[in-house]
């Protein structure tokens, strides 16, 4: 067997294990990306993980901070259908109506989500204002 | 409006100086005119004064709160520091582009400057290359996304700068990303002149070297910094997010790496031509290809960055580049054929692939995770996205079998490793590893990627120190310096190597704090009284009450936090976990409370308060080895310093004369390294050594005895003449 081909088999080997490795990665972290209308439409079960990218409707916030539990509605921009979301967590800095929020769990058969992260817009450069909040935060 | 209009003018003048510079650029190297290459290099000149001008006009604008121009107005207020004023010229979209152009032409008005025995084609070619890329930017400049845009009524006061990005973080962390994203153009430029002109020898590589490196290093700050500006100042307890704007940052870090281990080989060996222009451009490429996703909004982000049309602008830049890069490699494709074949499957040039194919599989990864929304879409029409944990559990791995790569490369022998020498070699480095293994889990540190980690950081550090040790020992043995000056004088003599080993150390030191904080980060929430307590891992936390502070503009509330050890009970400080509340009417912000400890941070954001009980919620962290990244940092810094300081015999006479004498010079004395270092045996050392020799006299037929060449590898090695072992 020459070098040359030894060389090709042991980067095969690495590349296979390498595109398994990516291959199970996405299997486990997988989750579909929904828009509140779509969540609202097709009602995915608790088995289903998913990501919904919303609007926070400011009305709708309650912080318990005893129980540091968050619930608080989502829609669309620009629609007014609303997805109730629940979170046993810290409320993240300035939650504040309107504001872009992606939240991932499993929504449960009471259509209410379950959230295990949120996630907020953090402040940057490019967008001019100061109408930017900042936040990640996860229980999981 | 003086100012504002020679900044626009300038601006709009760059529009017919640049394509000229490209016409003399083109037409330089077309009719191989040397007085066109004149006239395209004073060309330059006249670029960087222009922009040097506009870049000017914008910050005295910025300084003075012009609110006439609307891009003032967005970035700046009254009342807002002069410093962050400053910075406000790459607060936004176009002020920023216009910095982006100020560095490119700098660093094009430098790279033109630059002699070398290819520079006089060369360098007409890099300009040309660096002036249609410029060209762009001045265009989007102009008509996207132009900083002096007046307003119709300037406004009484400007929107200000968001109060979390009035921090010193912002004078450094973009700065930083541009210095290096930019940079990476000039290698760019430097192998497309070089496949243009068919000049595929290691010259394009030497002579960008110090680019490449330099920006590597300004982009791994920036990235280093932005990790520790989150950490410090946004109260989450973490630095990476594995957000795509993140990683828009971290995909040209990785090719860029790894093109500089690549270019090592094409440097001492000629090979790997063709994957070092495709690294190259790779790199370039994922720079504009983040700057579109930073701009564009085509995925979501964390961070709050434009949605507006420079965004798209910028990606139809990228298929352009892409299109034409493509097409300028596959055209120059029979030029890149490797002077020499592997000669082996085990040596250090192997290493050296082996450490590119995991750098390219954790870059794979990061680009599909990164683009798994659009790819997901595009094939089953549903978007899906991937989350942090398909980056940890992908790049973590591939990181870890990088860290013991680093242990296992400097140990190689170029062209042919001996497999029973290498296993010798290696015995202490895994005796190490065991025992760390052993002694981190005796001690209940379970976590199998952490202990992994811990394992291949301690079979690395002293695979090195010993690899270290051997080549000073070997040194020594032959010279007979005393043992610090044999020590002095090897890393001075090889500061590309031992600065290259210095960043090593520095990985693995941050890997050190990357997998304890993974798998050992404490985090609880805790509702106090004053005067309760609470314990985490071997600290109390003691809340003793409310407290509020007037500063300008804001009210700050504070929570006293007493933080004392357990073991053994000692105090060590007052925490101040606070909440600004803005005279403005902004949105309060939380500045964390941290105690850095040199093994622990005690990380403790105050959460919220009732005013009349003092009770108030509490989010504690305390995170292992984080300062270790910090650190590891600094020493990366020093590590690269050290591999970018000149050394005393002209390394770029190396790949001027590759096919030289010196070239030959350079292989003998690695030759006589790795035998003096037991990396190979006398027979593979006497029949390499031999073939060397013929090559080092047949080409330079000057060298007309043995006894001449054995006394110029002797001034290389700066031993006594080699009679072999000693």
């Amino acid at each position: 067997m020459t070098a040359r081909t030894r060389l090709w088999i042991a980067f095969g080997f690495v590349a296979t294990v390498i595109v398994c490795l990516i291959a199970v990665g996405v299997a486990k972290s997988m989750s579909y990306d929904l828009t509140v209308a779509q969540v609202l439409g097709a009602r995915p079960g608790p088995e289903v993980p998913v990501t919904v990218s919303g609007q926070i409707v400011g009305g709708t916030v309650s912080w318990l901070p005893n129980h540091e539990s968050l619930t608080f509605a989502i829609h669309d921009q620009g629609q007014s259908g609303e997805l109730y979301v629940t979170y046993h967590g810290l409320r993240p800095d300035d939650f504040t109506n309107g504001w872009p929020i992606v939240v991932s769990g499993t929504v449960e058969r009471s259509g209410v989500l379950d959230a295990t992260q949120l996630l907020i817009k953090c402040p940057s450069k490019y967008t001019a204002g100061s109408n930017s909040d900042t936040y990640t935060s996860s229980n999981t | 409006m003086l100012v504002g209009d020679v900044g626009r003018s300038a601006l709009f003048l760059l529009i017919f100086v640049v394509p000229c510079s490209l016409i003399l650029g083109i037409g330089s190297v077309w009719r191989k005119s040397l007085r066109l290459g004149t006239a395209a290099r004073w060309s330059v000149v006249v670029q960087f004064a222009l922009i040097a001008v506009a870049s000017a006009c914008l910050i005295d604008l910025l300084v003075t709160l012009n609110f006439r121009y609307v891009y003032v107005a967005d970035y700046t207020s009254r009342g807002l520091e002069l410093l962050y004023r400053i910075a406000a010229f790459w607060g936004g979209d176009a002020g920023s582009l216009l910095l982006w152009v100020l560095v490119l032409s700098l660093y094009l008005l430098v790279a033109s400057r630059i002699r070398h025995v290819h520079s006089e084609q060369m360098i007409p070619a890099v300009i040309a290359v660096m002036s249609f890329i410029l060209l762009f930017f001045v265009l989007v400049l102009n008509f996207v996304a132009n900083p002096f845009v007046v307003s119709a009524v300037a406004p009484a006061n400007g929107n200000g700068l968001n109060a979390l990005l009035q921090n010193p973080g912002m004078t450094v962390h973009p700065v930083n990303l541009y210095l290096g994203y930019v940079g990476f153009t000039v290698p760019f430029a430097y192998g497309m002149a070089a496949l243009f002109l068919k000049k595929t020898d290691a010259v394009w590589l030497t002579v960008t070297r110090k680019w490449t490196l330099i920006s590597w290093l300004f982009l791994s700050c920036g990235i280093l910094y932005g990790a520790r500006w989150s950490y410090e100042e946004l109260g989450w307890g973490g630095y990476w997010a594995w957000d795509p704007i993140e990683n828009a940052a971290l995909m040209p870090w990785i090719a860029a790496t790894a093109f500089l281990h690549s270019a090592i080989i094409q440097e001492r060996r000629g090979q790997l031509k063709k994957w070092n222009i495709v690294l190259v451009s790779l790199t370039y490429l994922l720079t504009i290809f983040g700057t579109a996703l930073t701009r564009g909004g085509l995925l979501w982000s964390i961070h709050a960055f434009a949605n507006g049309p420079v965004g798209t602008v910028f990606m139809s830049f990228v298929g352009v580049m892409f299109v034409l890069t493509v097409a300028m490699i596959a055209w120059r494709f029979p030029s890149l054929t490797p002077d020499v074949r592997f000669e082996a499957a085990v040596s250090r040039e192997t290493g050296f692939m082996m450490n590119n194919l995991l750098f390219i599989g954790a870059l794979f990864a990061v680009f599909w995770g990164t683009l798994f929304p659009i790819i997901s879409e595009a094939v089953t029409g549903s978007q899906m996205l991937v989350s942090g944990p398909f980056y940890d559990s992908v790049v973590l791995p591939i990181g870890v079998a990088l860290v013991l790569l680093m242990g296992v490369g400097p140990l190689l022998a170029w062209r042919r490793s001996q497999l029973g020498r290498l296993g010798a070699m290696l015995v202490w480095p895994l005796i190490a590893a065991i025992g760390i293994g052993v002694f981190t889990y005796a001690l209940g540190y379970h976590n199998l990627l952490s202990l992994v980690s811990y394992m291949a950081a301690g079979f690395t550090v002293v695979a090195t120190f010993m690899e270290f040790i051997r080549a000073a020992v070997a040194r020594k043995r032959v010279t007979n310096d005393p043992p610090l000056r044999s020590i002095y004088r090897l890393v001075a003599n090889n500061r590309r190597r031992y600065g290259g080993y210095v960043v090593h150390m520095a990985v693995v030191i941050m890997v050190l704090g990357f997998a304890s904080t993974g798998a050992y980060a404490k985090q609880i929430t805790a509702n106090m009284a004053p005067g309760q307590s609470v314990s985490v891992g071997d600290y109390l936390l003691t809340f003793l009450g409310l407290r509020t502070v007037d500063r300008p503009g804001k009210e700050e509330l504070q929570g006293e936090m007493l933080v004392q050890t357990l073991h053994p009970f000692a105090t060590l400080g007052v925490l101040l976990p606070s909440v600004d509340f803005f005279i403005s009417g902004d949105q309060p912000t939380t500045n964390m409370g941290l105690y850095s400890l040199p093994l622990d941070d005690l990380y403790v954001v105050l959460d919220g308060s009732d005013f009349k009980t003092g009770q108030s919620l509490f989010e504690i962290h305390l995170n292992p080895l984080v300062g270790f990244i910090w650190f590891g940092g600094y020493l990366y810094v020093a590590g690269t310093f050290l591999s970018l300081w000149p050394e005393r015999r002209k390394g770029r006479t190396r790949a001027l004369a590759r096919r030289g004498r010196e070239a030959a010079l350079v292989d003998l004395a690695d030759l006589e390294y790795d035998f003096r270092m037991g990396k190979i045996d006398e027979a593979s050392y006497q029949q390499t050594r031999s073939l060397l020799a013929g090559a080092a006299a047949d080409r330079d037929p000057s060298i007309s005895g043995r006894s001449r060449l054995e006394q110029e590898l002797a001034a290389r090695l700066a031993v006594a003449p080699v009679k072999g072992e000693s």
